[in-house]
């Protein structure tokens, strides 16, 4: 009873409060609103008056312009009579004209100003017209428009429009009203709103608590101990409940410690339970992420065997007779097996990359014989476009460095293919220089520069993420997946380098990217060369070549080694060179323009025999026949790209004694794709081949029998452990997936046995752990499958040359 | 019996062919024609004519009206015989006759029963200071109406024969134009200065000339028939006695009473005026 009484009176004091500050927040609002709503109506008063001020204006215009007409007529027939002083019929007419009724008044002045009409009303006249013949004038004049008709008019739209605008206000006033009622109804429920939120805070605040407090006092007074006493801060009844609490308390201590000591033996054993999940979680962990690379690992080798076979055998296919139809399928099936295998490659690479399973070699490289080894792979495709390839590395750049080759060489070739790939006619130019050495540690900046089609600069982000491509339709132009770049530039952010273009569209693009790779000081180029360029030196080169990239680096290497290159771009010039002054060799291009490079030796040869003037004809035609190199006019045959160790042999060859140049000259070089089949007899070997699948024997065996070598075959790899303890073999190729004994075990127990022979791993697993693990069980060489024919005669010549590890 | 029926028949065909021809000579001679030029710009002047072709025709001659757009065009068809007699105020009509080009016949009687004018100065009433000088005149604009021995041909006997002058197209426009303000003097003819004074009352008559003009003379064509001439001489000196509907609304429409005779004697104030104003033979009237 006396808690209700309270509430009320408090309730009482708040809905009076709260209705006067309602009434006068309403009263304010209204206020404002009419005063809102006055303004309103003036401007809308003010508006109206200006638009019919606007059509005054338009109005008037409208009547002015008729009247200049009508009074520029009159003052035209006007001449005559102004001439001749004939005012009387001046006089009659104006007063004719004076009665229309847009005119008010009209005065007619002579040049001089003298009145000679003067019009009904003195006003100030609108306009004034010459009276005029031809420019003479014989007097003019005034008019003041009768606006007065116009006028009327114009008040009766203002009557109408008041109309208007009275209705319009009154409308509004409506509305204001209608709002003012609403907001009455709105403030006598907000103020019931208002009202029973204060009560309800009042509840909560102090009616309910007073009430647990009665509720906890009971409860004690019953022996419940746990039920605390809620507590709050300031006023009384927190003061009360504070007390109370406090008593409680101190019955409740001894109970809580009891409590205590069982919570933490709990904890205790849950930590145990937890630590032994993350145990398990670590180990699934590192459990997936195996399963993964093995799950690569394992596809690439899936594929990589069939594929293996298929490229393979088909290689094979082509080296036998076919039909011309028949070759262009075979053509197919190894271009498709190759893009194919480039695509796993890729993907495998990159998914490599990006789960951080990459890891670089440090070994000696020699960037020369990279790049040539780049351009190697292309030099087919760009003659077939009629593509020059050219490289260059400047003077300071090392020749030998520490890296890893198999990567730089895969950004290159990534370069290298997309630039051959977009560009349909022009050059490649792969240049290499040096940007700054610090401490034996030289930047190097590569550039692949093509004249190709160039890139949008706004596709310029995109290029760089895995599988993106410029745009949609060079897919369907030229196919890739969009995963070369993403490859090369995280490969060369490994290598802690960067990579960007600079393109320019339907002109070419450039790709340029740093490595940071510590030089190998060997006194490399120098040495090798300055022997022999005593032989060259001074002598004069004549240099024929259409392309300026070429006839740069063709002079820039000559001057190298002390000649005298002097370099035209036409045959013409060339020819009228060598008509006055001598030279000591010819470098003639074989694709000029007008006259080619044939037909320029055939004119040269009318009156410089082959003896006087040794040419060198530079081409791309991979294996020239008689007609594409005709031995009579030419000394030398150098395929393109030319490679510097080509030129300066084939140089050597023509000036040194022939002694001297059996030796510099390394001819396998040059002809390397003849030699193959006699690879058996310039380098005896026995050969053994441990491989479970009869596919791939069989291609191993063509390859091999291409070669001229025999050779013995182990299914697995016991039996190879057999036969290479029984024989003593000098290359036994292993296959390292093979049934009962594995290639790393069939190593490891030879090794163990002391049998030397050079062992190469034979795998379709591409990881990089995989080379270690052959590495580590003790082989000594490394052989991706499918295996091609040049791979495995390169393998061949390597080792068969290498004494030491025989 | 002596004539023969052939010898008759020759007879009355021949005098058949002699009265034809002798009648056609008749009708020649009774239709006289008199070709009278007037100037083509002028408005109203068909209707002006009328009541006189008209009154011609009861006399028996016809009237051809012949229009001509200058007085110098009117000389060459007074010299062509193309035009045959021509109205003219005194200055034109002496100089056709200083030309040697035409001589007067009549001319007409006023119902006021004047039959000549003269020229007559006037100037605002504001004007105090006018004098009669040529020194005065030079300072001032002058206006007169074209070819008038009261106007332009005063004017230039008076001030010299190339004044700058101010030509108004007759009399009247030179009055209104004075009354203007337009011009400072103005120099125009009695008559119709007389008539239209009471319209101006803020002008005043300052001099006046002290020689009469004869008014509207009909001149005729040097080359003229001189026959033709007389029959319209006498035609219209009978005009004042004649009381037939015809000569009534003549004289009602010209405001005439009849013609006089008029000779060379008449144009002895005239003639020295304009060959003081420059007109002499090879005048062309200044076009
Ligand atoms: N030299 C180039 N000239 C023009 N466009 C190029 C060049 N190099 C790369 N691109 C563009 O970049 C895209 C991505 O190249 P890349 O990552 O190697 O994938 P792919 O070669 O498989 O298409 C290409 O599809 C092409 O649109
Ligand atoms: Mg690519």
């Amino acid at each position: 009873m006396f808690f209700k009484h309270i509430s009320i009176k408090f309730m009482i004091a708040v809905s009076v409060s709260v209705l006067v500050l309602m009434f006068s927040f309403s009263t304010f609002f209204i206020y404002d609103l009419k005063n809102i709503q006055e303004h309103q109506r003036d401007d809308f008063i003010k508006q109206l008056r200006s638009i019919r001020q606007e059509e005054e204006t338009t109005f008037s215009n409208l009547i002015k312009a008729k009247g200049k007409v009508l009074v520029k007529t009159f003052a035209t027939n006007q001449y005559e009579n102004m001439k001749n002083y004939d005012y009387d019929a001046v006089e009659e007419m104006a007063s004719n004209v004076q009665k229309n009724h847009l005119i008010a008044s009209l005065n007619v002045k002579d040049p001089e100003g003298h009145v000679i009409f003067k019009g009904k009303e003195n006003r100030k006249y609108d306009f004034r017209v010459p009276i005029e013949k031809e420019g003479d004038m014989a007097g003019y004049v005034e008019v003041a428009l009768n606006l007065k008709p116009l006028k009327k008019r114009a008040l009766k739209a203002a009557n109408k429009i008041n109309m208007l605008t009275l209705n319009s206000v009154k409308e509004t006033e409506l509305a204001v009203h209608r709002i003012i009622v609403i907001t009455v109804i709105c403030a006598g429920v907000g103020t019931l709103l208002i009202c029973g939120i204060i009560y309800l805070i009042f509840f909560l605040t102090i009616t309910r608590p007073l009430n647990s407090l009665r509720d906890a006092a009971e409860a004690i007074a019953n022996g419940k101990l746990d039920s605390d006493i809620p507590v709050c801060s300031g006023n009384e009844i927190c003061q009360l409940a504070q007390s109370l609490n406090h008593m409680l308390n101190s019955l409740r201590n001894e109970k809580l410690l009891k409590e205590e000591v069982e919570r933490r033996k709990k904890i205790e054993k849950e930590l145990v339970i937890a630590k032994e999940n993350a145990e398990k979680y670590a180990q699934d962990a590192l459990d997936a992420a195996k399963v993964k690379s093995d799950f690569l690992a394992n596809m690439s080798h899936e594929i990589r065997t069939p594929m293996n076979g298929v490229i393979g055998m088909a290689e094979l296919l082509s080296e036998t007779d076919l039909s011309e139809e028949q070759v262009d399928y075979v053509k197919v099936i190894c271009e498709s097996g190759d893009s194919l295998l480039g695509i796993i490659n890729d993907i495998l690479d990159f998914s490599k990359i990006e789960s951080g399973h990459m890891e670089l070699e440090q070994i000696q490289v020699s960037l020369q014989d990279l790049i040539e080894s780049v351009f190697d792979i292309f030099k087919r495709k760009a003659s077939e476009k009629g593509i020059e390839l050219i490289h260059y590395l400047e003077e300071d750049v090392p020749r030998y460095v520490k890296g890893d080759p198999g990567r730089i060489r895969q950004i290159l070739v990534n370069l290298v293919s997309n630039a051959i790939k977009f560009t349909k006619k022009g050059e490649i130019f792969l240049s290499v220089r040096k940007n700054n050495e610090n401490n034996g540690v030289a930047e190097l900046l590569f550039s692949v520069k093509d004249t190709g089609i160039g890139i949008r600069h706004d596709q310029k982000e995109k290029l760089f993420k895995a599988f993106s491509q410029a745009n949609v339709s060079t897919t369907r132009k030229y196919g890739g997946t969009g995963l070369g770049l993403a490859i090369s530039q995280r490969l060369v952010h490994l290598m802690q380098g960067k990579i960007w273009f600079e393109s320019e569209e339907g002109i070419g693009t450039e790709f340029l990217f740093t490595l940071k790779l510590p030089a190998i000081d060997l006194p490399v180029d120098g040495t090798i060369y300055s022997e022999q360029t005593e032989n060259l030196r001074n002598k004069k080169v004549l240099i024929v070549d259409d392309n300026a990239t070429n006839r740069k680096i063709l002079s820039i290497q000559c001057r190298k080694w002390d000649m005298i290159p002097t370099a035209f771009s036409k045959a013409e010039d060339g020819l009228n060179a060598l008509r006055k002054s001598e030279f000591d060799v010819g470098l003639l291009d074989m694709d000029l323009p007008e006259m080619d490079g044939v037909e320029l030796a055939r004119e040269i040869r009318k009156f410089v025999k082959k003896d006087k003037l040794p040419l060198m004809l530079i081409s791309s035609v991979q294996k020239p026949t008689n007609v594409e190199f005709p031995g009579e006019l030419f000394s030398f045959y150098i395929p393109k790209p030319v490679k510097q160790a080509h030129l300066f042999s084939a140089l050597q060859r023509i000036f040194a004694s022939h002694a001297e140049s059996e030796k510099a000259t390394n001819p396998r070089k040059i002809h390397r794709r003849d030699k193959i089949p006699e690879l058996s007899r310039q380098y005896p070997l026995e050969l053994l081949l441990a491989e479970d699948n009869p596919i791939n024997i069989k291609l191993v065996d063509k390859i091999f029998s291409k070669m001229g070598y025999d050779f013995d075959v182990a299914k697995n790899g016991q039996e190879a452990v057999d036969m290479a303890t029984a024989k003593n073999y000098d290359i036994i190729f292993m296959d390292c997936q093979m049934p009962e004994k594995s290639g790393y075990d069939a190593t490891r127990e030879l090794r163990e046995k002391g049998v030397k022979s050079v062992i190469i791993a034979m795998t379709a697993n591409a990881l990089e752990e995989e080379e270690k693990k052959c590495r580590n069980a003790g082989m000594d060489d490394y052989l991706a499958k499918p295996v091609h024919i040049s791979d495995l005669s390169a393998k061949i010549t390597q080792w068969a040359e290498k004494p030491s590890s025989r | 019996m002596s004539i023969s029926k052939r010898t008759l028949s020759a007879f009355i065909f021949k005098g058949l062919v002699i009265l034809s021809s002798l009648s056609f000579a008749l009708y020649l001679a009774a239709d006289d024609s008199l070709k009278i030029g007037i100037m083509q710009d002028k408005r109203g002047m068909a209707e002006h004519f009328a009541p006189l072709i008209k009154y011609f025709d009861t006399k028996g001659v016809k009237v051809q009206l012949i229009g001509f757009n200058s007085y110098r065009n009117a000389a060459e068809k007074f010299r062509d015989g193309k035009i045959d007699a021509m109205f003219a105020g005194s200055g034109v009509a002496g100089t056709m006759i200083l030309k040697g080009l035409a001589y007067p016949l009549v001319r007409p009687v006023s119902v006021g029963g004047w039959s000549t004018y003269w020229a007559v100065v006037l100037v605002p009433k504001s004007n105090n200071d006018f004098k009669m000088t040529p020194k005065y005149w030079s300072s001032k604009k002058i206006i007169c109406s074209a070819l008038a021995s009261s106007g332009e041909f005063f004017c230039r006997a008076f001030l010299g024969k190339n004044t700058k002058l101010l030509i108004a197209g007759n009399h009247g426009n030179a009055i209104s134009a004075l009354a203007k303000g337009v011009a400072d003097i103005a120099v125009v003819k009695n008559r119709v200065w007389d008539a239209v004074k009471a319209r101006y009352p803020d002008l005043k008559k300052v001099a006046e000339d002290h020689g009469k003009n004869p008014n509207n003379t009909l001149i005729v064509s040097s080359k003229i028939d001189k026959n033709l001439a007389d029959k319209v001489k006498k035609i219209l000196l009978s005009l004042k006695n004649d009381n037939s509907p015809e000569a009534e609304s003549l004289k009602k429409a010209l405001k005439i009473t009849g013609y006089i005779v008029t000779t060379k004697h008449d144009f002895s104030h005239t003639i020295p005026l304009i060959k003081h104003a420059g007109v002499d033979k090879n005048y062309d009237f200044g076009d």
